[in-house]
C-alpha cells in the first residue's frame, strides 16, 4: 500500500511553557504558583505549502502533520529536524502520549460493491453482515509497550479525499484504504531525540508490516 | 467504509476475521468504554479548534522552509553521476551506469572467468579425496 500522509503527535502532560508566559512570569518573580491558573495563549499553525507540511505547536500538543512521503527516510528525517527546531526554541515538557499515524492507500481493480463484497467475505454470514452495503472495520493491537488503532476498509474517492489535509495529486476511484494509530501511553516521558527517532521508525515499519498484512489477507479471500 | 465507531456490539462474541494473521486479541469494549478512547485518538487529526478554552490557533502559511535535515547534511560527489542526490539514493533510485562503467564490468568479469578457469576452481569432494587417496596422488583431475 502506498503510505500519503503521516501525523506525529507528541501529547504534553503539563501546558507547553510558551503558551503560558504569565504563570511562568509570576512563578519566577514572585516564587509560588499563581493563585488562579491562566488561559494559555493560543496555538499556533504552520503550513509550509510547497513540502505539503503542517506544524502544530499547542499548548497541550505538538504536531506534524505530512502530505509529501516519498520514503520513510524521508519522513523521519523531516519530522525529527522540525522537533530539533522547536526544542531550540522551547524545552518540551514530559508527554503523556506519543503517537503516529500513518494513511495507506492501494488503487482496486474492483468496484467498490465488489470491493465491499471482498471484505465482507472476510467475515461470518450473519444477518448483519449480509444486509451491509459498506464496512469498515478498527481493531487495538499491541505491539510492545505500544499500542495501534487501526481501522480499514474499502473507500470511493469522495470519501477518501476527506481523509487528508493536503490532498495528493493523484487519487483512486475505489481503494483499499488503512489507518495506523501507533502511540504509547505514559504516566509521564521525557523526550529526547533518541527515543522520537526510534518511535517514528518503529511506528512507520509497524504500519508498513500491517499494509501488507492486509493486502495479504485480502489477496487470500480472492 | 464507515469511518467512524466501528464498536461490534458486544453480544456478538465472533472473530471478526477468522484465521487471519491479525493475532492480537479484539479488545470487547462496550460504546461507553469506547468513547473515552475514540476521543483521545482522533485529535491528532483534527486541528482547527484548540479545545477545551475554544480558542482557535493562530494560523501561518508559507512557501517553504528550511530544515535541518540529512539532505542537507549529507553531500554527494559522484563524477561520472553529478546529477545523483542524497534523496534519490534515500528513494533507492540508483543511477544507470554508464557505457564506460558497463564496459569495466564486463571486463571485470571475463577476468574473473579467466581466473576461474587458470585455477580450476572445483570442489573437493569427499569421493575425490578418497580416489585420490586410493590411487596414492594428490594432484586434481
Amino acid at each position: 500500500m502506498n503510505l500519503l500522509q503521516v501525523i506525529v503527535e507528541l501529547r504534553h502532560s503539563t501546558p507547553l511553557k510558551l503558551f503560558t508566559p504569565y504563570e511562568e512570569l509570576y512563578r519566577s518573580l514572585a516564587g509560588k504558583e499563581l493563585p488562579e491558573k491562566q488561559v494559555p495563549l493560543p496555538g499556533f499553525e504552520l503550513t509550509i505549502s510547497e513540502k505539503r507540511m503542517r506544524i502544530v505547536v499547542d499548548p497541550r500538543y505538538t504536531a506534524i502533520i505530512l502530505g509529501d512521503i516519498p520514503n520513510i527516510g524521508y519522513c523521519i528525517d523531516n519530522v525529527m529536524a522540525v522537533f530539533r527546531k522547536i526544542s531550540d526554541l522551547v524545552k518540551l515538557p514530559s508527554l503523556s502520549r506519543l503517537g503516529e499515524k500513518s494513511y495507506w492507500v492501494e488503487e482496486s481493480e474492483l468496484n467498490f460493491d465488489e470491493l465491499v463484497a471482498a471484505y465482507k467475505r472476510m467475515y461470518r454470514p450473519t444477518n448483519i453482515v449480509e444486509e451491509a452495503v459498506d464496512v469498515g472495520v478498527s481493531f487495538i493491537l499491541t505491539s510492545g509497550e505500544c499500542k495501534a488503532n487501526i481501522a480499514f476498509g474499502p473507500m470511493e474517492l469522495t470519501q477518501l479525499e476527506s481523509m487528508f489535509v493536503f490532498k495528493p495529486p493523484k487519487l483512486p476511484k475505489v481503494a483499499n484504504y488503512l489507518d495506523v494509530d501507533y502511540y504509547l501511553k505514559v504516566e509521564q516521558k521525557d523526550i529526547t531525540e533518541r527515543v522520537l527517532r526510534d518511535f517514528v521508525t518503529s511506528g512507520l515499519n509497524y504500519a508498513k508490516e500491517q499494509s501488507e498484512k492486509l493486502m495479504g489477507l485480502l489477496k487470500e479471500g480472492e | 467504509m464507515i469511518a467512524s465507531a466501528l464498536a461490534l456490539p458486544q453480544e456478538i462474541n465472533i472473530r471478526a476475521v477468522p484465521d487471519s494473521i491479525f493475532t492480537s486479541p479484539y479488545l470487547k469494549l462496550g460504546l461507553q468504554a469506547w468513547m473515552p478512547e475514540l476521543y483521545e485518538w482522533r485529535p491528532i487529526g483534527r486541528l482547527a479548534a484548540t479545545g477545551q478554552d475554544g480558542q482557535q490557533p493562530i494560523m501561518f502559511e508559507i512557501d517553504t522552509i528550511d530544515l535541518p535535515t540529512a539532505t542537507r547534511r549529507w553531500k554527494l560527489s559522484s563524477p561520472e553521476h553529478p546529477e545523483l542526490k542524497f534523496d534519490d539514493l534515500r528513494a533507492g533510485k540508483w543511477p544507470k551506469p554508464t557505457e564506460e562503467e558497463i564496459e569495466a564490468r564486463s571486463k571485470a568479469l571475463e577476468l574473473a572467468q579467466h581466473v576461474h578457469d587458470k585455477l580450476d576452481i572445483r570442489p573437493l569432494t569427499t569421493a575425490t579425496i578418497v580416489r585420490q587417496l586410493r590411487e596414492g596422488k594428490e594432484e586434481r583431475d
